[in-house]
């Protein structure tokens, strides 16, 4: 079985969230279980060639787009952990500051930066006389691959036999562009329908992984089961929902050797289920570095995560002077929407002592606010996968979450499941549901006894990739078999 | 906010820096209204934009709002409306300091807020007007000049943003709209079928100008004055098409008359808008599809959506794909009348191939009396000429009469069914079923009918005389029918009949007609029979010299067998002259012995040295008589091979110990590379033994006064085949270069004791069993021998026969077949 990783993003060389995460581990993860996975990702500005050590792959290739031919090579990274990593390369493209845009915002050629990156490797497969079983794409800016697949490269040879997996980690980003962009994809008019790559008159990148990938997969399965409604389908739900035979949800897995609170080079003390006592210099260090005074029948509750409305911030803003007057302190660190950092700046400033905002985003402090906390809260509006609370959980900072997602499938709520509960859930996106789900939490924080069994519980929860690696490459089984056919 | 003297540059700076941003022009709006709400006193900052076809003023983009959710704010400014429109339309900035003392004309509660300043700049560069900026504050605010200034010089600058990003769009859109134009232009000359193409067509153009609803109607009828819908695509709203079909009908006759496209936006372009937005319709645009000066049809394009109305770009756009519309439909108009033109063609070349079909199977055939059944079965079968019956006559030797040779076809009524059913039987093509069949077919007693070349008023005579095709309908002799006899009162009325001719002379005639059936002969059928009786004029021509050269070559051949059978006794004889030489020497030697070896006995003075001596030297000399008896066994009797598997290298070693004394005698050295693992390989051992033996003597024959004998052995290159080689060279000065050809034939020799046999045999063994034998001559200094040998033996049939002809003395008649 050879499978190809496309993505836009993977750990260590671009990242801009947790789509590189799963990238960068899945191939090794693959590996051990005996699968070569290959992964393809551009090569951007920000990729340190002399850091990383590259070395050419294959001669240029002619790539059309559009009415012409833009010309690509495909760079290979020297070395790699039993996977090889190939960068497509087309410096007027790709040799720019950020992966996707300024602060500003989006690159207003996107849609020909990614279409060029899948057009790319469709040519440089061809031309190299390589052969695939399945080719694994990711998000958007892979999602042209599937339907080349099953288009302009049916009868080529060089695909017989393979087959597309499309995962969606974020369907919050849907490459949506003018119709104009169409001619460049190279897909015909044919497929500018609602039924194909069409999206209220505009084109739909997504959506032609959606609907020409030989499976879809999710990052959890509830999140499978969620994009199929109008709450968290974005527009979609209807494709989705006539493709749900082909959807699997597969939780993503943590890497332990970098989330590991016996292990951890950040924090002050290790320390594990065996004997909690590290956490508590933990706490020490975290309210030290955010200015708040240590007390220690105060719980202190963490908060990391990009400030935009999917990961609930509003929810925060809005329970701030609930939490501000509760025996709990919050910490925040985070980077994101404008009038999200402006909220909870604010909100800082109005309750000195009780509640600390760091902007910014900081490897460092977030494994110490995962030490040190001792609540988490996660109250996403949608939460496709999640990490941070699964981090939590080996951390020993019971987590608060909102029931969907990959939140649903990792957390288990402590009051409706006594025996097996790891945190705390609520179900409404209310700030009312949240503050109570919040106070539940503060009450068994109270019985220590209790607090202790749902903190090693949750610490004992394995969420490593090995089962997500074999879930996969069930998966490609089914791909190859399909493609086989 | 900065202030002090660096301020303006600080803010144009950054103003500037965004601009140049490589990101969506809202994102720079953004931005924009962003820091200018931070840099001023100004409380929100927004974009007003100027919509191109209308110069209403839209809400764009605002500091205190999301992208989206300003762009879709319901409002619009007229120019001149509010203080926005009086700006733009002013085209100067205007400052209002309290908009609740002093209000603008016409004021717009949804422009002014609960601002109490607010100012604005037109968005303008040197000719166009983008849009309005206003800056608007809670508070009453001052502008001082050079702040006024900088604020103007920051429109301007966004204006620049907006030129910029709307030139970067119209040429994307104008690059996708010409790779469509492209795609349709491909599509337009890769078919002719007018119907696919229309809805290729109308499905790729409603995309691309995103219409909710499209039509195509061509030109029908004679006047082309019907319009008829070829095409609908889109039209998705239930009910929508069938509301539209009266006013679009309407419209397209009204374009199709005018030959000019019509677009109507609104009650100012056409007072079919009334009608056209009752039915929802925000937009229609109907163009004719003009060809010479003519209209072939008119395609029609809706839109319901208020915010997609069709420009005066996009009829130019389709006016381009409508004139290749039009081209293809000419074209394809065109294309029917050629097909219907090719049609008539195929019908002709239908015949003509049959024709040819005929002729083919008639040269294929070079005996007299299947060519003739052959040229009756052409004559006859459906597959053929199609004639009902037809009659060969041949003109007699003496030339007086046409004699009835064969005849095809149902005599009366009842045998027609009995043919056809016959015909069915029969399969393949038009040369026809085996004899077999078509002796059925023919005609009993034809021989019976007998034309005299003389008889007044017969066709078939006449045709023959006047070396000519006739046809009749009224049968011969005209309408006196009472004279009629013979042949002539027998067929039918109407029928035809063809001269045969050969170098001038008529030598016979075809007659044939349609009799029990309803199909008429016509001028056609004439042609094709003239053609046919030229072909089968000439076949039989042909088949005639055929005849006669095979006469003469049965002669020639009767003679050569005669002299073959004389050269074979001839060289039998040599033969045995050579025989009896080479038996005499040996013969004499033993008598000689053997005589002294009694004589010495009766004397009583034998001694056993001498007696072993002597013997052996008869041994010696047997052994050469056995061999001598051996080869010309060879070709005497039948040797059936029997294959064994056999490893060459061993057999190699046990002829040499044959030849072990003639070595030393002749102080021959042996250079032996006999190749390990040698692949065993499966001959007759005996006659191997043979091969070896005649090379390896005749190496030491050629090197009498001593040499080298190269002996080799080598599994074969995969080029080779799958087997052995064997070399075998001698020191032995070579064959001379004039006869060095001759070696392998029977009977030649440059020895002068040997049969000349040797190297034929060799020759013949090896290609018996598959194999090869090269020689490498090297006049003055050697021979060399290469032989290949298969792994398993193959017949060959060259050889097989080859070795028949040397064991038969040489005639060419196959002999018995030789299994190996």
């Amino acid at each position: 079985m050879k499978v190809l990783i496309v993505s836009s993003e993977a750990v260590p060389f671009a990242k801009t969230g947790g789509l590189a995460d799963v990238c960068g581990a899945l191939p090794g993860a693959l590996r051990r279980i005996g699968i070569e996975a290959d992964i393809a990702l551009p090569f951007y500005g920000s990729i340190d060639p002399a850091r990383f050590g590259t070395m050419h792959a294959g001669s240029s290739i002619p790539v059309p787009l559009g009415h012409r031919e833009e010309a690509g090579s495909v760079d290979e990274i020297v070395g790699g952990d039993g996977f090889r990593t190939f960068l497509v390369r087309n410096d007027r493209l790709f040799h720019r500051e950020f992966l996707y845009g300024t602060k500003d915002g989006d690159y207003v050629d996107n849609c020909e930066r990614f279409t060029f990156f899948c057009r790319a490797l469709m040519e440089w497969i061809r031309r190299t006389g390589r052969h695939y079983d399945v080719i694994h794409c990711n998000d958007w800016q892979s999602a042209l691959i599937p339907a080349y697949l099953k288009t302009l490269y049916s009868h080529d040879p060089a695909f017989h036999g393979t087959g597309s997996l499309f995962t969606i980690h974020n369907l919050g980003y849907q490459g949506i562009f003018w119709n104009h962009d169409l001619p460049l994809t190279g897909l015909g008019w044919d497929l500018f329908t609602p039924q194909g790559v069409e999206f209220y008159g505009k084109l739909n990148v997504l959506k032609a992984g959606l609907v020409f990938a030989d499976l879809l997969s999710t990052v959890s399965p509830t999140y499978a089961r969620e994009v199929q409604t109008g709450e968290y389908g974005y527009g979609l739900e209807g494709v989705l929902h006539e493709r749900r035979e082909a959807l699997v949800g597969i939780l993503n897995g943590v890497d332990y050797d970098e989330w590991n609170p016996a292990t951890d080079r950040f924090i002050a003390a290790p320390y594990s289920a065996d004997d909690l006592s590290g956490k508590l210099a933990c706490r020490a260090e975290l309210l030290r570095e955010f200015g708040l005074h240590d007390s220690p029948d105060e719980p202190v509750a963490g908060f990391i995560g990009r400030l935009s409305e999917q990961k609930g911030v509003d929810l925060i803003e809005r329970a701030g002077e609930w939490i501000a007057g509760s025996p709990m302190r919050l910490v925040v660190l985070g980077l994101g929407e404008r009038r999200y950092e402006d909220a909870l700046t604010e909100l800082a400033g109005r309750f000195p002592g009780r509640i600390s905002v760091r902007l910014g985003y900081d490897n460092r402090l977030a494994h110490m606010i995962e030490a040190g906390s001792d609540l988490y809260l996660m109250p996403s509006r949608y939460e496709p996968c999640g990490l941070n609370q699964i981090y939590s959980l080996r951390y020993g900072a019971i987590p608060v979450v909102r029931k969907t997602g990959g939140l649903a499938d990792t957390v288990v709520d402590a009051d409706a499941f006594p025996s097996d509960g790891t945190g705390f859930v609520f179900s409404g996106y209310d700030s009312g549901e949240f503050t109570g789900a919040v106070a539940r939490a503060l009450e068994a924080f109270r019985d220590t006894a209790r607090r202790d069994s749902i903190i090693r519980r949750g610490m004992t929860r394995d969420f490593s990739w090995d089962a997500s690696a074999r879930a996969y490459a069930a998966l490609y089984g089914r791909v190859a078999a399909m493609a086989a056919r | 906010m900065k202030t002090g003297s660096e301020r303006p540059a600080y803010v144009l700076s950054r103003v500037i820096e965004i601009c140049n941003s490589n990101v969506q022009i809202e994102n720079r709006l953004k931005h924009i209204c962003d820091f200018l709400c931070k840099e001023t006193f100004a409380d929100c900052v927004c974009v007003y934009g100027r919509e191109q076809r209308t110069g209403l003023l839209h809400p764009w983009v605002s500091s205190c709002m999301q992208i989206q959710e300003c762009s879709q704010m319901p409002f619009r400014l007229r120019p001149g409306e509010s203080i926005a429109g009086k700006s733009a339309q002013k085209r100067a900035p205007l400052f209002f300091q309290d908009v609740r003392k002093i209000p603008p004309s016409l004021p717009d509660p949804r422009e002014l807020r609960d601002f109490t300043s607010i100012l604005s700049i037109p968005v303008m560069d040197d000719v166009y007007l983008y849009g309005v900026m206003n800056l608007s504050s809670s508070a009453p605010a001052k502008y001082s000049e050079d702040e006024a200034a900088l604020m103007r010089t920051v429109a301007v600058e966004v204006a620049g943003a907006i030129r910029n990003s709307r030139l970067y769009h119209d040429a994307r859109k104008r690059v996708s709209e010409l790779v469509t134009l492209n795609e349709i232009g491909r599509a337009i000359t890769s078919t002719f079928h007018v119907r696919d193409l229309l809805g290729y067509v109308a499905k790729t153009t409603s995309r691309l100008l995103q219409a909710d609803g499209c039509t195509i109607r061509l030109a029908e009828g004679a006047s082309k004055g019907h319009l008829k819908v070829m095409v609908d695509e889109g039209y998705l709203r239930a009910g929508i098409r069938k509301e539209l079909r009266d006013q679009g009908k309407r419209l397209a006759e009204h374009i199709a008359r005018d030959l000019k496209p019509v677009l109507i936006n609104g009650p100012e372009d056409s007072p079919a808008w009334a009608s056209l937005s009752k039915d929802g319709v925000a937009s229609f645009l109907g163009l004719p599809i003009l060809s010479k000066g003519k209209a072939l049809g008119v395609i029609s394009y809706y839109s319901y959506s208020p915010t997609l109305v069709f420009d005066m770009e996009v009829v130019n756009l389709m006016q381009t794909v409508c004139s290749q519309l039009a081209n293809m439909i000419e074209n394809a108009t065109m294309y029917r009348e050629a097909q219907q033109l090719a049609q008539e063609n195929q019908d002709k070349v239908q015949r003509l191939s049959t024709l040819y079909d005929v002729a083919q199977a008639l040269m294929a055939t070079v005996k007299t009396e299947p060519l003739l059944q052959a040229m009756l079965y052409a004559l006859t079968s459906p597959k053929g000429l199609n004639f009902s019956r037809a009659i060969l006559f041949l003109l007699s030797e003496d030339g007086t009469s046409l004699d009835g040779r064969m005849g095809m076809g149902p005599r009366n009524r009842g045998e027609v069914r009995r043919l056809a059913k016959l015909a069915a039987s029969v399969s393949g093509g038009i040369e026809g079923p085996g004899e077999a069949v078509i002796g059925k077919m023919l005609w009993p007693d034809i021989e019976l009918i007998r034309i005299p070349v003389t008889t007044g008023g017969c066709l078939v005579a006449q045709a023959v005389n006047e070396q000519r095709a006739i046809r009749t309908e009224t049968g011969c002799g005209g309408a006196d029918s009472d004279r009629l006899e013979g042949f002539c009162a027998m067929h039918a009325s109407a029928y035809a009949t063809v001269p045969l001719i050969v170098k001038g002379q008529a030598r016979g005639a075809i007659y044939v007609d349609n009799q029990f059936r309803e199909r008429e002969i016509t001028d056609e059928d004439i042609q094709v029979l003239t053609m046919f009786a030229s072909e089968a004029s000439l076949a039989m021509e042909n088949a005639s010299l055929y005849e006669r050269l095979e006469k003469a070559l049965q002669s020639v051949r009767a003679t050569q067998d005669k002299l073959l059978q004389s050269e074979k006794l001839a060289a039998l004889g040599e033969m045995a002259a050579k025989i009896a030489h080479e038996i005499k020497n040996p013969l004499t030697v033993i008598g000689g012995f053997a005589a002294r070896i009694v004589s010495k006995g009766k004397s009583g003075e034998v001694d056993t040295g001498m007696a072993v001596r002597y013997s052996r030297i008869i041994q010696k000399e047997v052994q050469r008589l056995e061999r001598i008896l051996q080869e010309t066994l060879y070709f005497s009797r039948e040797v059936a091979p029997s294959v064994r598997s056999v490893d060459v290298n061993t057999e190699i070693r046990e002829v040499l110990l044959m030849f072990r004394d003639e070595l030393e005698e002749s102080r021959i050295t042996i250079v032996g590379d006999f190749a390990e693992e040698l692949p065993i390989i499966s001959v007759d051992p005996d006659q191997l033994h043979q091969v070896m033996w005649n090379l390896i003597s005749n190496a030491v024959q050629t090197m009498g006064q001593g040499g080298m004998l190269t002996l080799a052995t080598r599994a074969s290159f995969p080029e080779e085949g799958d087997g052995i080689v064997l070399l075998i060279g001698d020191t032995g000065g070579g064959i001379p270069h004039d006869v060095v050809h001759n070696i392998f034939n029977p009977f030649f020799t440059t020895k002068s004791k040997g049969t000349g046999l040797g190297l034929p045999i060799v020759h013949a063994i090896i290609e018996r069993h598959g194999g090869t034998i090269h020689l490498d001559n090297r006049e003055g200094v050697g021979v060399t021998f290469t032989i290949y040998l298969p792994r398993f033996p193959k017949e060959t049939g060259a050889s097989g026969r080859l070795l028949d002809q040397i064991r038969k003395g040489g005639t060419n008649e196959t002999g018995t077949k030789i299994n190996p």
